[in-house]
């Protein structure tokens, strides 16, 4: 019900940007955001917090919808070569950067090459832009962008913020400093970055190709939005209250309620595509080598509890491998699983030969049932979990060790493998995260430690395949090979939690669940 | 003077030698690689990790890395952020303003309200005046400034609406950061100040003043304050250290720029050249109070000579 209730807010709000005909021009915006992003480079940046912002200054080729369609932005339509390997975009005439460079074939190709560039030392971008090899200008707004591979995700990948195009007469001017004042073509343009403080932006008053979901196209409402960094979340809910802010990003779930009592806030949650936050058992490492431990886990851990006890309802139980929301999703499939019956998982050790020790802990062949929890002391959040994982872990006679870690010995421990279990999060919109997360070697978060060929094979065809609805059968069959191996336990399902003051209309989410303010006006 | 004056500055430079070593050292002292930690999510594969060692210089000998930093650093050269791609001198330069403004507001705050209150404890001695003073100050060096902070700002900008509970520039942004930030201080000095003034208080010279029959204010003020004055120097000379390093927290608090919440922004990003640039700039600032307030004695007290 929640979920719906959310989903009607995010829709509303969307459905307001449509009507926005009446959209009041003029005002300023102040967002409340968590942390100061090191750059706002788009190609260098990893950071989520910079996409935030950087998603009102810069445009992309496609945008991905919040229901994931995509749509024409600065591509007014593509070609798809039928072996999936080349890709032709008919770029819109008439955008032009901030700095009054012309966006076109050539501008597109500067950022792609620079992207490539082992000097940028690109973070997220070089990863959307996968099997990319090079492309080939045909006129001066028509470029072919050639793959080593078919991919299935790449034209999604377009949509990212990290492969925006930047005006390559600013790079050039700019060197080293363009990280702090990124030139795109997007509805806001940067005017000032006061260190550790804000970051203000106005309006781009030559403004005039928004994508369809934003409602129109011309230039945006407001006329310049300040985003103040705000570490403290307290302090950050607060400023929303006394007007300091009028809508402030990454409210912690465990503080929704003080805002959600309040007839004066809208409260807007948007479910972040990807992974639920999850703990990823560990194959490799006993005793969760076992196959019927990392079932027993399953069984005996009541994350509807949790949710309504450490979150206020405000987000929904993890769904399975991936988030409810995210594209290819089997909805349910955790606990069509392994429903929540701690007798069940009971049975299911002591057929496995883990019988009940002296003092509650169950042993196997002189070895006692410990699980070692890896927990991330950076986030408070990981630190209570894990005691609630204590009670109801221990519940059915497991001994849970809490190891708690600071980030880089913790990152450096998931690598080793020395542990049971760890707690994570990744957001992505595609079903490709499973390969990234479960296959051999996908990528720098294989914490499961899992690996089958079987499993290897299906992500690696499904990767490639053109076809949607055939794609989207295979990620079915290898979230039901991950349920069935047990590798990992879903919490909730993770959601982007904003607090808005009443006048705050028209914000647009895309798939990723990052806003766009340029359909926002302020109902004052 | 002038000669003990050098002789105090030649002493510096071993210090900031030693302290250069420190210094230098943290990022061998982090566990792991540092190249590996600074990547961060970005350390996906061999190269990017072999690449930043040499960008970091890391493959050179100890010894030779060393003196590279230390040649920087005499050319003003802090190094660059590998984030954020600026020189960590610009980062700190465009932040540092802001903390000097807290770090003295906040001695301010400790020392007008730390004497005041250290003054009105040993006139009245044994009173309930004295009693009150001194729970209050314990009450300072107790309570954390997190919380101190997240108090001032609930009560005087999120219920009252008095003044905003974010950023700077401008006084009205300075005052619930600076009492913070100076409480703890202010109960410090006002327990030194006491006490100093109690012994004071029992030197003959004082009870001549008052036989001579000056104005209690007079012998107070005049007599007994500046005399009790040197302990308390020392003690302002520590406290700036604390304050220096206080507005780390406080920083965090109130969303105000400044070189504390750049070192924790650092540390969290593992941006080790920055907090090398951070850790180094405090402690050079920390030795300099520390000599201004050696030198000062001599302003309190004119018996002291340097030689």
């Amino acid at each position: 019900m929640l979920r719906i209730l959310t989903l009607v807010v995010a829709l509303g709000l969307v459905l307001g940007a449509a009507s926005a005909q009446g959209g009041q021009p003029g005002g300023k915006l102040t967002v409340g955001i968590q942390y100061e992003p090191v750059t706002l480079d788009p190609h260098v940046t990893g950071q989520a917090n910079a996409r935030r912002m950087l998603h009102n200054i810069v445009d992309t080729l496609v945008h991905a919808d919040a229901d994931g369609v995509l749509h024409p932005w600065l591509a007014e339509r593509w070609e798809i070569s039928e072996d999936g390997l080349e890709y032709t975009f008919y770029l819109r005439e008439g955008v032009t950067f901030h700095d009054g460079t012309t966006f076109n074939a050539e501008a597109m190709q500067a950022t792609w090459d620079r992207i490539m560039d082992p000097a940028t030392a690109s973070a997220s971008a070089i990863a959307e832009m996968g099997p990319y090899e090079r492309s080939e200008i045909l006129d001066d707004y028509t470029i072919r962008a050639y793959l080593r591979n078919p991919s299935a995700l790449w034209l999604r990948s377009m949509s990212s913020a990290a492969v925006a195009p930047v005006s390559p007469a600013a790079v050039e001017a700019l060197g080293d400093r363009f990280g702090r004042a990124p030139v795109g073509t997007g509805p806001f343009k940067i005017v000032e970055w006061a260190d550790n403080q804000s970051l203000t932006v106005v309006r781009h008053d030559d403004y005039d190709w928004a994508p369809a979901p934003f409602g129109h196209s011309g230039p945006a409402y407001l006329d310049e939005i300040e985003f103040i960094f705000i570490p403290e979340a307290q302090v950050r809910l607060g400023t929303v209250e006394t007007g300091e802010t009028d809508i402030i990003e990454e409210v912690p779930p465990r503080f929704v309620d003080m805002i959600d009592q309040n007839p004066d806030f809208n409260l807007l949650s948007i479910p972040y595509s990807g992974s639920p936050l999850h703990y990823m058992i560990n194959t490799q490492q006993a005793p969760t080598d076992d196959v019927a431990v990392r079932r027993a886990i399953l069984h005996a851990v009541n994350n509807e509890a949790i949710v309504s006890s450490m979150y206020a309802n405000v987000v929904t139980p993890g769904n399975g491998p991936m988030s409810a929301n995210t594209l290819g999703s089997v909805e349910g499939i955790y606990r069509d699983f392994y429903p929540y019956d701690p007798e069940a998982a009971t049975e299911i050790l002591d057929e496995a030969g883990w019988v009940l020790g002296a003092d509650g802990v169950r042993v196997k062949d002189g070895a006692r049932l410990e699980i070692v929890i890896n927990v991330l002391t950076d986030v408070p959040e990981y630190g209570e979990l894990g005691q609630v994982l204590q009670a109801q872990l221990g519940d059915i006679g497991m001994d849970i060790v809490l190891k708690p870690l600071a980030r880089s010995p913790w990152a450096a421990s998931n690598n080793e493998g020395d542990y049971n279990m760890v707690g994570m999060g990744l957001w992505r919109n595609d079903p490709h995260m499973l390969s990234l997360l479960w296959r051999t070697d996908g990528s720098a978060f294989t914490w499961s430690h899992y690996s089958n060929p079987e499993f290897d094979a299906i992500v690696d065809e499904a990767v490639q395949l053109g076809d949607l609805d055939e794609r989207l059968e295979l990620y079915r069959e290898a979230q039901e090979i991950l349920m069935e191996d047990a590798v990992s336990l879903p919490i909730y399902d993770q959601m982007n939690i904003m607090a808005a003051n009443l006048s705050v209309q028209g914000i647009v989410f895309d798939q990723s669940a990052f806003p766009f303010y340029h359909a926002t006006w302020l109902d004052r | 003077m002038s000669v003990y004056l050098m002789q105090r500055m030649l002493m510096v430079v071993p210090v900031l030698l030693g302290l250069t070593i420190l210094v230098f050292s943290l990022i061998h002292l982090v566990p792991g690689d540092p190249a590996e930690a600074m990547l961060g999510e970005a350390a996906v594969s061999r190269e990017a990790i072999e690449n930043m060692r040499e960008q970091l210089g890391l493959n050179r000998p100890l010894h030779v890395q060393y003196l590279g930093y230390l040649g920087g650093l005499l050319q003003g050269d802090m190094g660059s952020s590998f984030l954020a791609r600026r020189p960590v001198a610009e980062m700190i330069s465009r932040v540092l303003p802001s903390t000097l403004y807290l770090t003295f507001a906040g001695l301010g705050v400790a020392l007008v309200l730390g004497a005041l209150l250290g003054v009105l404890a040993a006139v009245n001695h044994n009173s309930w005046i004295d009693n009150a003073t001194m729970v209050f100050a314990l009450l300072g060096v107790s309570m954390p400034s997190f919380w101190l902070g997240l108090m001032l700002i609930f009560t005087f900008s999120l219920t009252l609406g008095w003044f905003p509970a974010t950023g700077a520039g401008g006084w009205e942004r300075l005052i619930l950061p600076a009492l913070t930030l100076g409480f703890a201080g202010s109960a410090v000095i006002a327990r030194m100040v006491r006490s100093s003034m109690l012994e004071v208080f029992s030197q003959d010279y004082v009870r001549t003043a008052k036989a001579k029959g000056l104005s209690e204010r007079n012998v107070v003020f005049k007599h007994v304050l500046k005399n009790a004055m040197i302990p308390v120097l020392t003690v302002v000379g520590l406290e700036f250290g604390r304050l220096l390093s206080g507005t780390v927290v406080i920083e965090v608090v109130f969303s105000r720029p400044g070189i504390g919440r750049l070192l924790v922004d650092a540390i969290l990003k593992k941006d080790f050249i920055v907090v090398q640039g951070v850790v180094l700039l405090s402690a050079c600032f920390y030795l300099a109070v520390n000599l201004l307030v050696d030198l000062s004695y001599g302003l309190a007290d004119p018996r002291i000579r340097y030689s």
